[in-house]
């Protein structure tokens, strides 16, 4: 269970939550992130409908097989997109925000009791293009995760002279780590820094997901969000991290829980690490 | 690769063994094809790196269509079986017209 860091005597008791991506995937705009729901995933799980310029006049769109009415391109608002998917079966009142323009593209976020499928577009005299979202959450922990910032340094000394002048950081690496706890294909890949091949299902043949691990080192965009202890949002994001730490996990019929423990390493320039503490709400 | 593969491969294989190939096929589009016929690139959206969907083919489950984040030219008859399969198993797929 996700829920405050702190308690109202500013004293850690809750769990923050961690989502990772392909390497280089972006944070998601923050005018689209809560500021009374920190740990809403809807802003991570945006699509973003693209190409309704130039010769595109109208297009539609489709999410879990449903599609919408006719949109026209000209004069079309975010506002009038939202509630052509509200009134889509597979979405529902309620379940949407629609933000952006024709220009910049459309952003679309779904609720979470909504997520899981894709959103596709048809459009007419010309494509639109629907990118979608690429953060998933790392999903439940035992013991929630820690923040961790190892540093090597080395003394500079001058001649003759025994105490240390001053230091230099020789390497710095930031740490995310936690004991994931769902016992699933994604644990997996992350745990044992694994490719996974999924095979539908065929006449006779059932679907699988196979893991391979491999020597490659495979790399995520990771980011950890939690309350501060004002209730405010915090974000601690990085680009490229690893996930190359020793697991040991009991396969066995046990009463224990079966555990994975991670450990994400930055691989990135340390500016490139981002704290983002939300002060104010937007205006 | 297997024979079968490989024929799928390329549109001018023998018009007998295109014949006997289940509709919608779900053979990926050569580069050099695609002018003369009607394909969409189809990719894998994973958060997983190296993530790999494979849908067997009808007629030879043996072998497969292999979709990554890199995507894959197919016909656009294939796409509904293509969504299908993806919903059932659980991935998500990205439809995008050329």
């Amino acid at each position: 269970v996700i829920n405050d860091l702190y308690n109202a005597n500013a004293v850690v008791v809750g769990q923050a939550a961690t989502l990772f991506g392909p390497a280089n995937t972006p944070l998601p705009a923050l005018s689209a992130l809560s500021f009374t729901d920190p740990f809403s995933m809807a802003p991570w799980t945006t699509f973003t409908v693209n190409g309704a310029v130039g010769p595109v006049t109208s297009f539609t769109l489709t999410y879990k097989g449903q599609t919408t009415g006719v949109l026209t391109v000209a004069g079309l608002t975010a506002a009038q997109i939202q509630t052509a998917l509200s009134a889509l079966s597979t979405i529902g009142a309620g379940n949407v925000i629609v933000t952006g323009a024709a220009a910049t593209g459309w952003q679309v976020s779904l609720t979470e009791k909504v997520q899981g499928g894709t959103l596709t577009a048809a459009g007419t005299g010309g494509t639109v293009s629907v990118v979608s979202p690429l953060w998933q959450p790392c999903g439940a922990t035992d013991a929630g995760w820690t923040f961790a910032t190892n540093k090597s340094t080395t003394d500079i000394n001058i001649e003759e002279q025994s105490p240390s002048v001053g230091q230099t950081i020789t390497s710095q690496k930031v740490q995310i780590e936690g004991a994931l706890a769902e016992d699933i294909t994604r644990t997996l890949a992350l745990a044992y820094n694994a490719y996974v091949t999924t095979t539908a299902a065929a006449t006779g043949i059932p679907g699988t997901e196979e893991l391979n691990p491999t020597d490659d080192v495979l790399t995520y965009a990771v980011a950890m969000i939690m309350k501060q202890f004002n209730g405010n949002p915090r974000l601690i994001y990085a680009p490229a991290w690893t996930q190359l730490s020793n697991v040991s996990t009991a396969m066995r019929r046990a009463s224990a829980k079966r555990m994975y423990p991670v450990a994400f390493g930055t691989v990135c320039n340390v500016s490139a690490i981002r704290i983002i503490n939300f002060v104010s709400p937007a205006l | 690769m297997s024979t079968t593969q490989s024929k799928r491969g390329s549109k001018a294989a023998d018009k007998v063994e295109e014949d006997e190939i289940k509709v919608p096929d779900l053979a990926p589009v050569e580069e050099d094809e695609r002018g003369a016929s009607d394909p969409v690139k189809v990719s894998l959206v994973s958060a997983l790196p190296g993530h790999r969907f494979r849908i067997p083919y009808a007629d030879d489950p043996e072998d497969a269509l292999t979709i990554d984040a890199e995507g894959v030219y197919v016909e656009r008859s294939a796409v509904e079986e293509i969504q299908a399969a993806a919903d059932r198993s659980g991935v998500t797929v990205k439809v995008e017209e050329l």
